[in-house]
C-alpha cells in the first residue's frame, strides 16, 4: 500500500487538531477522509470514513481512473477501472468500475456496443449494485 | 526479507500543491484524528 501510495501521489498527512484550516480549505467535517487532488487543488476523489485495506486500495485506483477520465484520458482511464474489476473484483468499488471501464471505452471509441457489452457483463456480476441499475438502460 | 516503504507523509499543503506539479502526481490528503 505504502508502495502504491509513494508511486502515485505526494501524500499529505494533515491532523484535525494540528491543521484546522485545511480542514476549512478543503471542506472536511469528518474523519477519517482522504481526498484526492490535483496540483491547482481541485477536488479529483474523496473517501469517507474507514476503509479495509483493499477497499481503500480499489478506491484509490477508482480515483486514478476518475482523474484520467476528467482529463478525457479515456484509454488510461479504462485501464485504471479495468484494473480494479479485474485484480479487486470482491470490492464495492469493482462494480462501479466495471460501469466507468464501460463508459471510458464508449468515450474512447464512440461504440455504442461499449456500453451493451456493460450492461450484459452486470447479467453475470454484481447484479443488485446500483451500478448495474444504472448500466440496464444499455442492454 | 523484503519490507515495503513507509509512505513519505509530509504536512505542508502548499509545499506538496509545487511538488504535485513537477511530479505530475494527484495529491493525497490524509485527514485524520488518530493520533500520530
Amino acid at each position: 500500500m505504502a508502495t502504491f501510495i509513494n508511486n502515485n501521489f505526494i501524500p499529505v498527512r494533515l491532523h484535525v487538531k494540528k491543521h484546522p484550516e485545511a480542514m476549512a480549505r478543503f471542506n472536511v467535517d469528518w474523519t477519517p477522509t482522504v481526498l484526492m487532488v490535483d496540483s491547482d487543488g481541485k477536488e479529483l476523489h474523496r473517501i469517507e470514513g474507514f476503509l479495509p485495506t483493499d477497499e481503500f486500495l480499489a478506491q484509490l485506483q477508482l480515483g486514478l481512473g476518475h482523474a484520467q477520465f476528467t482529463k478525457k484520458n479515456f484509454a488510461d482511464a479504462e485501464r485504471q477501472f479495468r484494473d480494479v474489476a479485474e485484480k479487486l473484483p470482491g470490492t464495492d468499488a469493482a462494480a462501479e468500475a466495471t460501469y466507468w471501464a464501460g463508459v471510458s471505452r464508449y468515450k474512447a471509441t464512440n461504440d455504442g456496443s461499449a456500453l451493451k457489452a456493460t450492461a450484459e457483463a452486470f447479467k453475470q456480476r454484481y447484479q443488485s449494485s446500483i451500478w448495474a441499475k444504472k448500466a440496464s438502460v444499455w442492454a | 526479507m523484503a519490507t515495503e516503504a513507509a509512505t513519505q507523509w509530509t504536512e505542508d499543503v502548499d509545499q506538496a500543491l509545487g511538488e504535485s506539479k513537477k511530479a505530475k502526481k494527484a495529491l493525497l490528503l490524509d485527514f485524520t484524528a488518530a493520533p500520530l
